[in-house]
């Protein structure tokens, strides 16, 4: 036979192999899995980050709520200061 | 988005036979199977660049990849390549291949392997009918004319050991 002719016949032979249909549900498989994969580790981190955030809302919220009690300004402290500062002018 | 179930459908058998023109088929399955998971986590990180090419061409870039590391690691292990290849080339079940006989790609597979390895690469991914000469230079970082003379070369370099060595080859 002509070598060229040998050749591609050989050639031929390697680009008309196929995978039979296990070896493609292998593969899919595979993939399908490796997609799965990276899903299950989305989820929980998309579920912490909404947890954080409500967390940190409620704290807001929360301290939006108390500050008013029990942060001292100018209309909720008494004028200690001043009243010591009189009485001991007085004296 | 990606649909993977069309990808693998397309890319896996281009896959499969890029990786038996050096191994047996059962290595070969389990390689394109690794080029895939590799793809599908290269994909989600985001490190897929559609500018720099067509997935396919990334697909094989990570495979010219897959096949170093996979010769590195057989080499170490002396006689595995031989063992694995003549083992598994009898159980080649016959659907796996059409119109072909298993033998003639054992013997292809040889003449290839008594390539020079820049010849080899080329000739490997040459054998992808949708993998054009300018794609296989961007792949190898090799100029088109390189990537031309070496085809022609390797080309050259098959006939003469198909021809010469044929008897050893076959036996």
């Amino acid at each position: 036979m002509n070598k060229d002719k040998e050749l591609e016949l050989l050639l031929a032979q390697l680009r008309n192999a196929k995978p039979n249909n296990s070896q493609m549900a292998k593969w899919q498989m595979a993939v399908q899995t490796e997609l799965g994969k990276t899903n299950a580790f989305r989820k929980p981190m998309f579920r912490w980050t909404t947890q954080m955030a409500a967390v940190l809302a409620t704290g807001f919220i929360l301290g939006a709520v108390t500050s008013q009690y029990f942060i001292p300004t100018q209309e909720n402290t008494e004028p200690v200061a001043t009243i010591q500062y009189t009485f001991s002018k007085s004296e | 988005m990606v649909n993977w179930t069309v990808t693998v459908n397309e890319l896996g058998p281009r896959l499969y036979r890029y990786f038996l023109g050096s191994f047996a088929p059962d290595v070969a399955e389990e390689l394109v199977q690794e080029v895939l998971v590799r793809v599908v986590r290269g994909w989600q990180a985001g490190s897929f660049d559609a500018s720099k090419g067509t997935l396919a061409m990334w697909a094989f870039g990570m495979a010219h990849n897959v096949r170093l590391e996979t010769l590195r690691i057989l080499k170490k292990e002396a006689g595995f390549i031989k063992l694995r290849d003549e083992d598994s080339i009898e159980k080649i079940e016959a659907p796996a291949f059409i119109g072909e006989s298993p033998y003639d790609l054992k013997v292809l597979r040889k003449a290839i392997s008594q390539l020079p390895e820049a010849e080899r690469q080329i000739v490997l991914l040459h054998i992808d009918d949708h993998l054009s000469l300018s794609e296989i230079s961007s792949l190898l970082d090799m100029p088109v004319g390189t990537v031309k003379s070496h085809v022609h070369r390797a080309k050259e370099n098959l006939k003469e050991i198909l021809g010469e060595n044929k008897k050893e080859i076959y036996e």
